[in-house]
């Protein structure tokens, strides 16, 4: 039979530092295991990405601001969307902040198989290290559901300044969250638009 | 061993959850995701929807701008129809709050 407690160091009784250390490092496991436990029993849930009310002439759906767009240098395009069914568009507010002093005139979304692009109107626009724009564009809904229902075909969103092209792109993993999301949101909305 | 292990287990977790609480009517205390109103107005009809957010993390560190102000400036709201807000929780170790503003 094996004695243990010679196998940790002839004989000698822990000291109280190392006793620690060890009920440490099974609380981080115990902890671990449960935020990756939550975590992935609400990964599918949708419902905390999207607000949903009743509205005449019939629902108005909220998708809650989502990031993942970038300008090269790292400058974020965060974006909401709300939609107020029946209708043919949906709204897409956005902010976005650059050291300099944009003339926007409008936006536009570009996958490898459709275009869109609307003239955008503005909310605000604030001073802070930088302009902080906030704006909002139209676009036609069906068109929005194309671009979502492809999470391989990742868009790009172009901002068409007076001067210049912002142009904005997404890493695959963030589009293929976010699309998946948003088309199964879009799915929703189908279904109850459905007579 | 174990005994030790697990009350000092169950006490850090007692501990935790509640270090970065988030305000709201039902709290859990391993996953908080509710839903409930703030306020409601009698203006009528809403087109528009606006948020605002505020986080924490361990309690120790917590930032954003959580206001119905915000909430309907960032959509352009003049006229407010009714207010949500949405608290998130995870083992208390990271919080949100979040604030919906519905309004024309």
């Amino acid at each position: 039979m094996v004695n243990k407690n010679k196998t940790r160091g002839e004989g000698k009784q822990p000291s109280f530092l190392s006793f620690q250390r060890m009920h440490f490092k099974h609380l981080f496991t115990i902890i671990l295991a449960l935020v990756v436990s939550t975590v992935q029993l609400i990964a599918q849930d949708i419902s905390k990405y999207y607000a949903v009310g009743t509205q005449e002439p019939g629902n108005i759906y909220f998708i809650y601001p989502q990031k993942g767009f970038k300008t090269p240098k790292g400058e974020s395009f965060i974006y909401d969307i709300t939609y107020l069914s029946p209708q043919d568009s949906l709204s897409i507010k956005f902010t976005y902040s650059d050291r300099d002093l944009l003339a926007i005139d409008s936006l536009g979304w570009k996958s490898s198989t459709l275009t869109v692009s609307s003239p955008v109107k503005k909310i605000y626009i604030e001073a802070s290290s930088k302009w902080i724009y906030r704006y909002e564009v139209k676009l036609p809904v069906d068109a929005m559901y194309k671009i979502y229902s492809n999470t391989t075909d990742i868009p790009e969103i172009n901002l068409f300044c007076a001067d210049r092209i912002i142009s904005f792109e997404i890493k695959k993993k963030n589009w293929k969250k976010y699309a998946s999301i948003n088309h199964r949101i879009f799915d929703l909305i189908h279904l109850n638009n459905k007579k | 061993m174990r005994k030790v292990l697990f009350s000092f287990g169950a006490a850090a977790m007692l501990l935790l959850s509640s270090c970065a609480g988030v305000q709201s009517p039902v709290m859990g205390m391993l996953y908080t995701d509710v839903k409930a109103p703030v306020t409601a107005t009698s203006n009528s009809g809403s087109s528009k929807v606006g948020t605002a957010k505020a986080g924490s993390i361990l309690g120790l560190v917590a930032t954003g701008d959580a206001s119905i102000q915000t909430a309907a400036q960032s959509a352009g709201i003049t006229k407010i129809h009714h207010v949500d807000h949405h608290s998130n929780s995870i083992l208390g170790i990271i919080s949100s709050y979040t604030i919906t503003v519905y309004g024309e």
